[in-house]
């Protein structure tokens, strides 16, 4: 792994602390945070069984069959994406493309690296479903949205994968290049509960 | 009956009606303080006042009062506020009180009192419909621009600030089992109901309070605990949620009601981030539109004067909130809700005569009425009002209902007060949004629905209920109705509700009244009070043929404004169809559209304003770019540095230093826009090989390739390189411009056009970080910057590819590095994982210091692609072919590829098209202009011409200007002069065809 100096943060320039300053309360708590390892798996409509049975193989358990469905696995964090793709959040410990590309031969899937290309911002708090139907054509409700389910959705015309944590706990996968001024729109949504951003990396 | 206050107003009743607020607030109204209760609405409060004159009317500057209590109000608009917060047309009936609030009277000069346009209301006679159609149509066609802004000077409503909104607005996604619109009686029952039965119920209110006309009616009667416990019942089912000051404006697609919430005085603050206004995108797994209705005037001389007022809406100022309109007040309705009005009227102490205008009337209601001191004439109708600022008497005789006809000789009354109601119009405006037309009810006289979307349902006296124990029942029923649609719940037939109900007093039956026969006026009588439309507009409209309904609205322009028509619709249409001899079934309405209240402008944007208008996109060296001068470009929705200010102090100085830095040293630029897409799988050549015009199934491992690829249709779409990994892996680059749409390309490819081929596609964009190093000294560069690595030709030729981990000061970061060029240097583009990207970019600074490596911006990148012609969006604009970019000897021609059947089309294929060429100065000062359009020499000026200029810039290496165009015939022109034309700047100059390559055409420079 590189030394964390050669590490820039995307969130460079965003400021922790509580906004506005002084707000007597706070609704809504953000961490942002990089991630260790990110890989996408995918096949094609005819490979889906084939590359779920592998990956089973491979994690040693039963993955979810379903798109918005996860699973804490051996590697990480699965993320049921879509039909024929889920996405893989891995600590640091295991290599988790070279485990992936030692189990996913090319005829059976993809195994593409994302690490650089997501970014997590965790979000909790009272206001946390006030802030996020500002931001998400989602429904919310937990009859729709379960814990420890995600969405894909969509904030400030931007692509956002939440993965719900707890009734008012949500971390969101948010794209790399853009998480700075998504970060800044989540802040600017949740202004009117007091917003605190708790850290940056 | 004087207030114990005399601050507040001396028009106020004994008893507080329903107001449950003491605090006291002030604001000032045209430059008055006055006081009043917060919780008022500003109408309210001037009528505690005694300040009925409050407007004047849009074309005659008549003077205008109040009308209604609620959204209808046509007349009573006001401007708020002031400089940059200023806004206009605001009805005072629902515009609430609040501490430090500013409104002025509007359309009137020097003022509401005194207005000197009021000139117009003498010059009425030629001020009738169609009379700026017939009047400013010449001398010539474009006359009417002329008399334009002198008319809309004259008419018109309040003016808003033409300043930035300062203020904030908010937008909210909603979600709902069940969404009621609309909180009186039916609506509250809907929501019980619902709630009861399981479903997660949002109940809408424009109002402050929940209610709807339970809060017009006398305090501390039965139906205010009913009002009272049936509030309490639903918080109770934990699953309802109450949206007060909440208009439901618009009915949409998918079960979706944008709704319109305005922040309670006092609570909207920017600086906090609480919005002014919100906008809620509500989705709906069934919706009850419980609207209500809306009370109709009646159409008489002098109804327009201030002190004419709809009957329900007197009950409401009394009994809602304390305040009496006037202490001598004449009544005129169709209907038994009159007789509470007067009734009310009488309690606060006013003198009241109430003309019915049917012959008989509830004897149990009579005796009340005259026991409470109302004296009731029945068998009566107003024939005027008369009244300057404000209504003096009016005159009543005896009519006869079912002939229409007066009967008798007219009776003058002193009257400082004539309230009218000529029965309700229900609302039909949400449910008629879906497209359906409303169905016109003879018996009941009012427009219903004419049906509902599936699960969309009505109740109360929007459909006509005309009872609160009918509309209570109509909402439980439109509640087990939406229940038995939505999965899970409970109807009553599983679950025991008991259905409560509040006494009846509000009857809303009444006996329709058309216009009145047999009288003769020289007065207006007043269909359309905003618009100041008269039943003699209307009639004219029909002799000279705008009988259509939606012709007699344009031409009148009955039921346009901000009120849309909701007093006036009914009563036109009322008067055609009698005109007519028809039913107003067979005149029909005119169409209702979204929104059902004005909705401003802020609130549809949202917070999507100012930094949050679009995202912004970082690259990430963005800091550094800013750190080091990088003068800042929006490319898309990147921020790019356009030049350095180190190397120049304007754009044109730097830019070309920059040019100099890559053509006689080397240069650094970041590319990290680029578009980058991982294409993985076994049929991933064979994919590629389709996509692209050129061959790529043999591309070796190790190497990157050129392509174009084209649309369906044969244009092109975008260009790029990709590059093979592995077998069975490739990585391609996009334009930072197409990178979205060239993504959407592959998957629609792959999932519907070829979905056999096992190839998947994953948009790398942010995985990488991209930098090119370009110049004659890159190679060294490189070399010193990744010791490590064999740049020689032989090891890294041209086009070559090579994938490595670092060592060293950068161990472990894996980086690719492509020998390919886009300046037409010797260059490098190296790529490395984002969070590395500043780290490497800072390295090959460092690296690079012995031969001066420093960095350029976007404007030399591209002027120096434009030397080389090079092709970008500027020339793939979605109109060229591969043949008119000079790359048609790309294209294979023993492999089918997307886009190539139609590029042989006959247009495509025609030898005329405008082609790529390079331009150059054939004169002094002839500096080529973007966009100037190109004509042959011996060509008339005019018209589209011969095509036109896409690129310039400024060539130091060629010493001029020079540009690349599309040009008809193109190279084949190489050596003509040709003539450019750029209307925008007033220019003409002549330019010489050249070949679009101006440097280094051999490519000796790059393969070097």
């Amino acid at each position: 792994m590189p030394e964390a100096s050669l590490y820039r943060s995307p969130f460079a320039g965003h400021v922790t602390g509580c906004h506005p300053s002084g707000a007597s309360q706070c609704g809504l708590r953000l961490r942002a945070s990089l991630l260790p390892q990110v890989a996408q798996v995918a096949t094609w409509p005819t490979g889906a069984e084939a590359l779920f049975a592998t990956l089973e193989r491979t994690l040693g358990q039963d993955l979810p069959r379903q798109t918005g469905k996860t699973v804490q696995t051996r590697l990480g964090l699965l993320i049921r994406t879509g039909p024929e793709e889920s996405l893989l959040i891995g600590g640091g410990e295991l290599p988790l493309v070279k485990e992936l590309r030692a189990s996913v031969d090319p005829q059976t899937g993809s195994v593409t690296d994302l690490s650089h290309a997501r970014v997590r911002v965790s979000v909790e708090g009272d206001a946390t479903l006030q802030t996020f139907s500002k931001l998400f054509a989602l429904d919310l409700r937990a009859s729709a949205f379960p814990v420890h389910e995600a969405r894909l959705s969509g904030h400030h015309h931007l692509p956002a994968l939440l993965h719900r944590q707890g009734e008012l706990a949500f971390d969101l996968y948010l794209f790399t290049t853009y998480a700075h001024d998504q970060l800044h729109t989540l802040i600017d949504a949740g202004l009117e509960y007091g917003v605190e951003l708790q850290a940056i990396p | 009956m004087t207030s114990a206050n005399p601050s507040l107003g001396r028009w106020r009743t004994p008893d507080a009606g329903q107001r449950s607020e003491n605090d006291i607030v002030s604001f000032t109204h045209d430059g008055q303080v006055l006081k009043g209760y917060r919780g008022e609405t500003v109408a309210a409060t001037l009528l505690a006042h005694g300040i009925h004159l409050v407007g004047r009317s849009f074309k005659y500057h008549r003077p205008r009062g109040i009308l209604s209590a609620g959204v209808e109000e046509p007349n009573a608009l006001l401007t708020t506020r002031d400089g940059a917060r200023r806004e206009p047309n605001i009805p005072a009936t629902v515009l609430e009180l609040e501490e430090g609030l500013v409104t002025h009277t509007q359309n009137a000069w020097p003022s509401v009192g005194f207005d000197v346009m009021a000139i117009n209301s003498l010059l009425s006679p030629l001020f009738v419909a169609g009379f700026y159609y017939k009047t400013f149509m010449g001398p010539t066609r474009g006359a009417w621009m002329f008399y334009e802004r002198f008319i809309r000077r004259a008419a018109g409503l309040g003016a808003t600030s033409e300043a930035p909104d300062s203020e904030r607005y908010d937008w909210h996604h909603g979600f709902a089992d069940v969404l009621v619109v609309g909180s009186g009686p039916s609506g509250l029952s809907a929501a019980l109901r619902a709630a009861q039965g399981g479903a997660d119920v949002v109940l809408v209110e424009q109002d402050s309070l929940p209610g709807g006309s339970l809060l017009n009616q006398p305090a501390g009667k039965p139906h205010t605990t009913w009002l009272a416990d049936t509030l309490a019942a639903l918080q109770a089912t934990g699953r309802f949620r109450l949206l007060t000051r909440a208009t439901a404006f618009g009915l949409y697609d998918g079960n979706t009601v944008g709704i319109v919430e305005r922040a309670a005085p006092g609570t909207a603050d920017v600086s906090k981030g609480v919005p002014r206004q919100r906008m809620h995108v509500m989705r709906a797994g069934a919706i009850i539109m419980a609207c209500g209705a809306i009370e109709r005037p009646l159409v008489f001389e002098g109804n327009d004067r201030p002190g004419v007022m709809l009957s329900g809406a007197i009950g409401a100022y009394i009994n809602r909130y304390g305040v009496l309109p006037g202490r001598n007040a004449v009544l005129v309705g169709n209907n038994d809700a009159v007789y509470g009005d007067a009734m009310a009227l009488a309690r606060g102490g006013a003198r009241v005569l109430l003309a019915d205008l049917r012959p008989q009337a509830d004897s149990q209601l009579l005796s009340q009425a005259r026991s409470a001191g109302v004296d009731v004439k029945l068998g009566t109708a107003i024939l005027g009002a008369q009244g300057g600022h404000r209504v003096r008497s009016c005159d009543l005789a005896p009519f006869d209902l079912a002939s229409g006809r007066v009967t008798g000789a007219a009776t003058g009354h002193d009257a400082d007060l004539v309230g009218m109601s000529g029965g309700w119009t229900p609302t039909v405006h949400l449910s008629s949004h879906r497209g359906i037309k409303p169905r016109y009810d003879a018996a009941r006289g009012m427009f219903l629905p004419g049906g509902f979307d599936r699960d969309h349902h009505g109740a109360g006296s929007m459909m006509g209920s005309q009872t609160w124990v009918e509309a209570v029942e109509s909402g439980w029923q439109a509640a087990e109705a939406a229940l038995q649609g939505l999965p899970g719940h409970q109807t009553a037939s599983g679950r025991s509700v008991t259905l409560h109900a509040p006494p009846d007093q509000g009857h809303m039956g009444f006996t329709p009244v058309g216009h009145l026969q047999g009288v003769k006026s020289t007065g207006k009588a007043f269909v359309d009070f905003q618009h100041d439309v008269t039943v003699d507009d209307v009639e004219l409209a029909q002799r000279e043929g705008y009988q259509s309904v939606e012709h007699l609205k344009r031409y009148t322009t009955l039921g346009m404004g901000t009120d849309q028509g909701k007093t006036s619709n009914l009563n036109g249409l009322a008067i055609v169809a009698a005109q007519r001899g028809l039913s107003v079934q067979d005149i029909g309405t005119t169409t209702f559209r979204p929104p059902y209240t004005p909705v401003t402008i802020g609130t549809l944007a949202g917070r999507g304003v100012r930094e949050h208008l679009q995202p912004v996109r970082r690259t990430a060296m963005h800091d550094w770019h800013l750190m080091h001068g990088g003068a800042k470009v929006e490319a898309g929705l990147w921020i790019r540095p356009l030049w350095y200010s180190s190397h120049g102090a304007t754009l044109s100085e730097a830019y070309k230093a920059e040019m100099d830095i890559v053509r006689e040293g080397v240069g650094i630029a970041d590319v990290s826009t680029l578009g980058k897409i991982d294409v993985q799988g076994p049929d991933a050549a064979e994919f590629l090989n389709r996509v692209y015009v050129n061959g790529f199934a043999k591309l070796p491992i190790g190497r990157a390739r050129y392509g174009f690829m084209l649309r369906e249709d044969g244009i092109v779409m975008d260009d790029g390189t990709t590059s093979r990994i592995g077998e069975t892996e490739f990585f391609m680059t996009t334009t930072t411009g197409q990178a979205g749409r060239v993504m959407s390309h592959l998957e629609f490819l792959l999932q519907v056009v070829w979905p056999e081929l096992r190839v998947t596609v994953a948009s790398v964009s942010d995985q990488w970080a991209a930098m090119s190093v370009a110049g004659s000294q890159s190679r060294q560069v490189m070399q010193a910057a990744f010791p490590g690595i064999d740049f020689s030709t032989e090891a890294m030729p041209h086009m070559g590819v090579q994938d490595v981990v670092l060592q060293g000061a950068l161990a472990g970061i894996g980086i690719r590095i492509i020998r390919l060029t886009f300046s037409g240097e010797l260059a490098y583009e190296v790529y490395a994982p984002t969070h590395h990207g500043l780290a490497v970019w800072e390295h090959l600074l460092q690296a690079g210091q012995p031969w001066q490596l420093r960095p350029y911006g976007l404007e030399a990148l591209a002027s120096l692609r434009i030397e080389k012609g090079h092709v970008v969006g500027s020339e793939m604009d979605g109109r060229t072919t591969l043949d008119d970019l000079g790359a048609g000897k790309m294209a294979s021609a023993i492999k089918p590829f997307w886009g190539d059947a139609l590029r042989r089309s006959e247009n495509l294929a025609r030898t005329d098209r405008p082609t790529l060429v390079g331009l150059e100065p054939a004169e002094e000062g002839a500096t080529p202009a973007n966009g100037s359009i190109l004509f042959f020499a011996d060509d008339t000026i005019a018209g589209h011409g011969r095509g036109h200029i896409t690129s310039t810039t400024y060539s130091k290496s060629m010493g001029k200007a020079i540009g690349l165009g599309l040009l008809q015939g193109g190279t084949r022109h190489i050596g003509q002069e040709i003539i450019a034309t750029s209307p925008v700047h007033g220019r003409q100059y002549r330019l010489r065809v050249v070949d679009p390559c101006f440097l280094d055409a051999q490519g000796e420079r790059y393969r070097a």
